[in-house]
């Protein structure tokens, strides 16, 4: 637009000087003309005068002549009159013949002026002769009177010439103004044609462009906000995306992380924090590798290789951490992608399996122990499936019923491999009920295995069921063949041994041949209530034995000895077996009570080994079995006890040097049970040898002293496993006071200390410092980062105060005082709590440090364990960080003005620009559709006018644009004072005309940094503005003030008391671009929106109250 | 079509007054065309020829963005006579401005027949002058 009204300017400087030449080139000739036509009108006038002149001489000579008695002075005036006539026309004569000389060179006059002047001179000649002598008047009135009237013709001619020539010069006027004439109209259609055409139809052009700009600009608005819309849509959706995402993660049942391109942290699902105990930590923005120092840099190369595209998966793998421990993991990672679909980073899914991988370990070991237990104690599985009716056998299983590994069994079979009679019908009476009722059974079973051989085994057996029917049998089946052997010899033995022993309260009865009692003892009379007169003769003594017993004991024999127990006879097989059979039988009493006994059944034989007849011998067994029972019971509970314990107990012979050790002892120390004779040196070659000697001392100082002194000591068991024992002893000493033994328990306490080592491991590895300190605030621990942080030793703080850690003058407020106080006010700090507090180092040094109370419960009682961060680092990334948060705000608020600014802009733009536009618009129509030259010439004036207006608001705009785009720098302290001296310079004008006052006070604010040109353009548009439009009833008075206002910022006020604006009508649009509120002519709406606009480009405000006819405040916030 | 006595454009923009006159005399019609740079001098204008058939118009051509009193404000002033006026008038907004605020308020305005964009299409402006 700039080079079209350039172009159109210098084209109209080209045409107006043009106008100026043409007209410069008509006035000359013009001038000329005009007047040599009045040189002409006045030759010819005096031409016409000649004749009048010699008219009047000759009526004067005639005068003198007819009147000769006029008086002497009327002669004289006559004369004189005739003198002054005479030189009149002899003047003018010479003015006509020298006109012709000096410019018409006309021949034809030059020979007129010839011919008159003989005629003239000769009436010439006779009037200076009645003048020199009036008496001659006579003579010389007939020459005049015969020349006058050639003279008159002569002159007749010349004036005829005189007039032909002026028609001559008039006609060349004529000529001269129709040349001049043409060359401008020749001019102005070169220049119409070469010079304003073009310039027409750049305008139009332009005007096109601008009509089709103004499309582009609507079209473009609407696309503006159609996409603004879209935006805030998917901003709206985004932040409610984002939110669930968040939520998502957050809340994620597992360990979801996601990290950007340079493995930083973006969110992390609270699992992700619990599984890498993470709690308190700050994660996000964190890198991956600074949380995970000991990631090695083969995952680093995974990670790489992620982040271009890959996707790594693992099941299990064991993740070594910082502090030595194991941790199971398995994972998923892949990479996540950015709407521009590029890797945008990784996503971490991940699990934390360590109890579950250490729980398979841990079955796979009680499985190994289990099937080793089970060879060991001959034990074997099997499975009954109902539904194939098919047993699946353990190894043992096999070996036990000595069946292959393949061998094909069903129930049916099964049966086949229990003992005929009581075992087959308990073991298939159970299997029924097992299969029916779900009662699982126990028993021990007489059987047989494959190859015949009697044995014994112990089955269990469980049923599953399946809706309400049972589908699977299971069960062990435990060779306890040599055990049984084993139990019944050894209750030959003893009862052998208690017949020996206590004959005397043992009954004895012993029968012939045929059974018939022979002999029936006291003990047997006290032991029955029968006395022996009513039993001796009483053939057999089934009289007061059990049936069952009697057939058991039948059946035993028989199977004993491979007999069939139907028609057996047991007594006989044992005489010719040279056997005894020793058992516990249910005698019955005379009362019918029933008693338990231990009867061994001998045959009495002959000296020839012949069978003469049976011994049985019993002893009543039920006190005994009670106080077995009980013994049984307790040592049950013993042994429990100490495996719960894991604790054992020992007595020590010291003079004949020998120990006796628990079961459980032995298990500890590894030894079998087996193992006898074991003396002191049998404990002492467990002990390590880095402790022995540590031992020993303490062994020799406890007998010293008589005084066992407890002591923790590692063992290395016989099985080669290292155990930490807590021995608590006691002296026992003889009626002399001399050391005769020691007794006392040994616990095995390896996994406490394992576990107070692992604290202790833990403690160190801590990142933080870490002070545990008891109930009285007394530290009893601190680990090496604590130690580092403040620069003491543990041995410096040890039992000390935990104020020592706190600065004097914080110790009754601080926290860590609390911390000391906390077993006696608990509300005072919650455990886990992050607190941020100052700690002081052993130079004296305050440390901004961040502490977290945890509770220790230990045998000691409660400890309370305090992390502390020192947060010196952390505090300046903070403020760092509260820094950029702080500028980020101050950016969005720049942009959201500069956002609402342009948006602003764009409606000033797409509304000011659309009305002379629209305008340009109806003017070209019209323009196209006129045929009439005035018509065209009236537009022609509009465009002019619409593209003024356009012009000035492009400019404004375009000048709008440079003003919003000015940066802050080159300030200049500006003093007010000087501001308003040069503004009341520019308008003193109106200041005079107006008679307008205007009063200062800068007396709060003097100075201002802002851009000089602004303020002066903002001082005189606000003055100006007050003075146009004044009240009509009064002078302007503008009061202008500076000061500083509540925040702190530099306000300018001026105030006048002129026409005012009603704010409620125009308050929203008081500072737009062309907007008025007054009717006055030059009002157009410039002045206040540039001013606002320079001062929101400065960073300011201006704001405005004002009331109709009362005056205008406006409000400068710098 | 009912004869039109008077037509009222009322706008700040003379080069708008002169082309929506130009268009309207050259339907050559007999009414008579009078024009106002702002609301304020339009309303009080009718506002003292109240009872004047003659004077008060027919048609109102009406921009929205003028000085002293805008279009909306005229027709809130406009509404407040309305009754008292011894014609119906039927009133045509005619403005540059695209602002969905202004033609969504326009379009709400019970007094306003039609929005019109400037620039106006002569053939727009004879339908309204003939639908009359």
């Amino acid at each position: 637009m700039k080079k079209l009204k350039k172009a159109i300017k210098k084209r109209y400087i080209l045409f107006i000087i043009t106008i100026l030449l043409i007209i410069i080139g008509f006035l000359i000739p013009v001038q000329n003309s005009i007047d040599s036509q009045n040189s002409d009108t006045y030759v010819i006038n005096t031409s016409a005068k000649q004749r009048y002149l010699v008219k009047s001489i000759n009526h004067l000579v005639h005068l003198l002549d007819l009147d000769s008695n006029q008086s002497k002075l009327s002669k004289l005036n006559t004369i004189n009159e005739l003198q002054k006539l005479v030189n009149t026309w002899k003047h003018t004569h010479d003015y006509l013949h020298s006109i012709n000389i000096d410019n018409e060179k006309n021949t034809v006059l030059d020979s007129l002026c010839k011919v008159t002047d003989v005629s003239y001179e000769k009436i010439l000649n006779a009037s200076n002769a009645i003048i020199n002598n009036p008496s001659s008047v006579k003579d010389n009135i007939k020459i005049i009177s015969k020349n006058e009237p050639v003279y008159f013709k002569n002159m007749d001619a010349l004036v005829m010439e005189y007039e032909k020539a002026a028609e001559k010069h008039f006609y060349n006027l004529k000529l001269t103004i129709y040349f001049l004439a043409c060359i401008p109209v020749l001019i102005l259609i070169f220049e119409f044609v070469f010079i304003l055409l073009p310039v027409f139809n750049k305008t139009i052009n332009k005007n096109d462009e601008l009509v089709k700009i103004n499309k582009e600009i609507a079209s473009s608005r609407e696309e503006i906000i159609k996409r603004m819309e879209e935006v805030s849509k998917l901003k709206a959706n985004l932040e409610i995306q984002q939110n669930y995402n968040k939520i998502f993660i957050d809340q994620a049942p597992t360990a979801i992380a996601m990290l950007d391109n340079n493995m930083v942290y973006m969110a992390v699902s609270q699992r992700w924090i619990k599984d890498y105990k993470m709690q308190g930590q700050q994660i996000i923005g964190c890198s991956h590798y600074d949380i995970f120092p000991e990631i090695g840099e083969d995952w680093k190369e995974k990670h790489r290789e992620c982040l271009n595209g890959a996707i790594d998966r693992c099941d299990k793998y064991p993740f070594r951490r910082a502090d030595g421990s194991v941790q199971w993991i398995y994972w998923d990672v892949r990479p996540w992608y950015n709407f521009e679909g590029q890797v945008g980073g990784l996503l971490m899914h991940t699990g934390d399996i360590t109890e579950i991988v250490e729980k398979e370990n841990e079955k796979t070991r009680i499985e190994e122990i289990l099937e080793k237990t089970n060879k060991v104690a001959r034990i074997g599985t099997w499975e009954l499936d109902l539904a194939t009716d098919r047993y699946i056998l353990s190894d043992v299983a096999c070996e036990i019923l000595k069946v292959p590994k393949d061998f094909f069994m069903n129930r049916k079979i099964n049966k086949n491999f229990y003992k005929d009679g009581y075992s087959k019908d308990l073991i298939i009476k159970s299997m029924n009920a097992c299969i029916d009722y779900q009662i699982p059974f126990d028993l021990e079973l007489e059987a047989k295995n494959l190859e015949g051989e009697d044995i014994w085994i112990r089955e269990i057996a469980y049923s599953e069921f399946e809706a309400g029917k049972c589908v699977k049998v299971y069960g062990i089946f435990q060779d306890i063949t040599s055990e049984k052997q084993s139990q019944n010899k050894l209750f030959e033995v003893n009862n052998e041994l208690n017949t020996i022993l206590n004959s005397g309260s043992v009954a004895i009865v012993s029968t012939d041949n045929c059974g018939i009692i022979k002999h029936f003892n006291q003990g047997a009379e006290l032991l029955l209530g029968y006395s022996a007169s009513e039993m001796i003769g009483i053939e057999r003594p089934e009289i007061y034995v059990v049936e069952s017993d009697i057939q058991k004991f039948t059946e035993d024999i028989a199977r004993l000895y491979g007999k069939n127990p139907n028609d057996f006879d047991p007594y006989l097989e044992l005489s010719i077996q040279k056997k005894s059979d020793s058992r516990e039988w249910t005698y019955i009493r005379k009362d019918g009570s029933t008693v338990s006994v231990y009867s061994t059944l001998t045959a009495i034989n002959d000296k020839n080994g012949k069978k003469i007849g049976f011994l049985g011998v019993a002893i009543d067994i039920s006190e005994r079995k009670a106080v077995e029972d009980e013994l049984l019971r307790k040592n049950e509970l013993l042994v429990s006890a100490e495996k719960i314990t894991m604790m054992g107990h020992w007595q020590w012979d010291a003079i004949n040097n020998k120990s006796k050790w628990s079961s459980n002892l032995y298990e500890i120390l590894g030894y079998k049970e087996e193992l006898k004779d074991i003396t002191a040196e049998s404990y002492i070659e467990c002990i390590h040898p880095d402790d022995k000697q540590f031992f020993m001392e303490n062994l020799q100082k406890s007998i010293e002293d008589k005084q066992h002194y407890p002591i923790f000591h590692r063992i290395i068991s016989k099985d080669g496993k290292i155990k930490t024992i807590h021995v608590l002893g006691k002296i026992i000493t003889n009626d002399e006071g001399e050391v005769i033994g020691l007794i006392g328990t040994c616990q095995d306490v390896t996994e406490q200390k394992m576990a107070e080592n692992k604290f202790k491991g833990l403690l160190e590895s801590a990142p933080d410092a870490t002070v545990i300190i008891n109930e009285h605030g007394d530290i009893q621990l601190i680990n090496k980062q604590a130690e580092k942080l403040f620069g003491y030793h543990f041995e410096d703080l040890a039992n000390k105060s935990i104020k020592k850690l706190i600065p004097e003058n914080l110790n009754n407020n601080h926290k860590l005082f609390y911390a000391n106080n906390f077993f006696l006010d608990k509300e005072t700090i919650r455990m886990g709590e992050i607190r941020e507090l100052t700690g002081e180092n052993i130079e004296g040094k305050n440390i901004p440090i961040q502490i977290s109370l945890s509770p220790l419960e230990t045998e000691n009682g409660l400890l309370i364990s305090v992390a502390i961060r020192d947060i010196t680092t952390q505090n300046l990334a903070r403020l760092k960080i509260l820094k950029a948060k702080h500028d980020l705000e101050i950016l969005t608020k720049t942009l959201i003005v500069q956002n609402n600014q342009l948006a602003d802009f764009a409606h000033i733009t797409s509304h000011n620009l659309r009305a002379p536009v629209s305008n340009l618009n109806s003017l070209l129509n019209f323009y196209k559709a006129s045929e009439d030259n005035e018509e065209k010439n009236i537009l022609f004036e509009k465009f002019e006018f619409v593209i003024n207006h356009l012009t000035l608001t492009l400019n404004t705009l375009v000048e709008a644009i440079k003003t919003k785009n000015d940066d802050k720098e080159n300030l200049e302290n500006i003093p007010f004072d000087d501001v308003l001296n040069k503004t009341k310079g520019v308008l003193s004008g109106e200041i005079l005309k107006t008679q307008a006052v205007i009063e200062s006070d800068f007396s709060k604010a003097k100075n201002i940094n802002f851009k000089k040109v602004y303020l002066e353009s903002i001082f005189l548009n606000l003055v100006e503005n007050a003075i146009k439009y004044k009240h009509p009833d009064r002078n302007p008075k503008i009061a202008i003030k500076s000061l500083i206002n509540k925040e702190g910022k530099i306000e300018l006020r001026i105030t006048d008391n002129g026409l005012g604006i009603n704010m409620d009508r125009h308050g929203d649009k008081l500072f737009g671009l062309n907007k008025t509120f007054h009717r006055h002519p030059e009002a157009k709406g410039v002045g206040l929106f540039m001013t606002k606009t320079q001062i929101q480009a400065m960073g300011g405000t201006i704001t405005a109250l004002s009331e109709l006819n009362k005056g205008t405040t406006f409000i400068i916030i710098f | 079509m009912k004869k039109i006595n008077s037509v009222y454009v009322i706008d700040d923009d003379e080069i708008y007054q002169f082309t929506i006159k130009k268009i309207l005399k050259s339907f050559d019609l007999p009414f008579e065309i009078k024009s106002f740079p702002d609301g304020e001098e339009a309303i009080n204008f009718i506002d003292d020829h109240k009872n004047n058939e003659a004077e008060l118009p027919d048609i109102v051509f009406l921009d929205i963005n003028m000085p002293i009193m805008d279009g909306f404000e005229f027709l809130e002033e406009f509404e407040k006579i309305k009754s008292d006026l011894c014609k119906n008038t039927i009133v045509h907004m005619v403005s540059s401005s695209v602002d969905e605020v202004d033609i969504e308020r326009a379009k709400k305005n019970k007094n306003i027949s039609s929005y019109i964009t400037k620039p106006v299409n002569p053939k727009e402006i004879e339908r309204i002058i003939k639908s009359f």
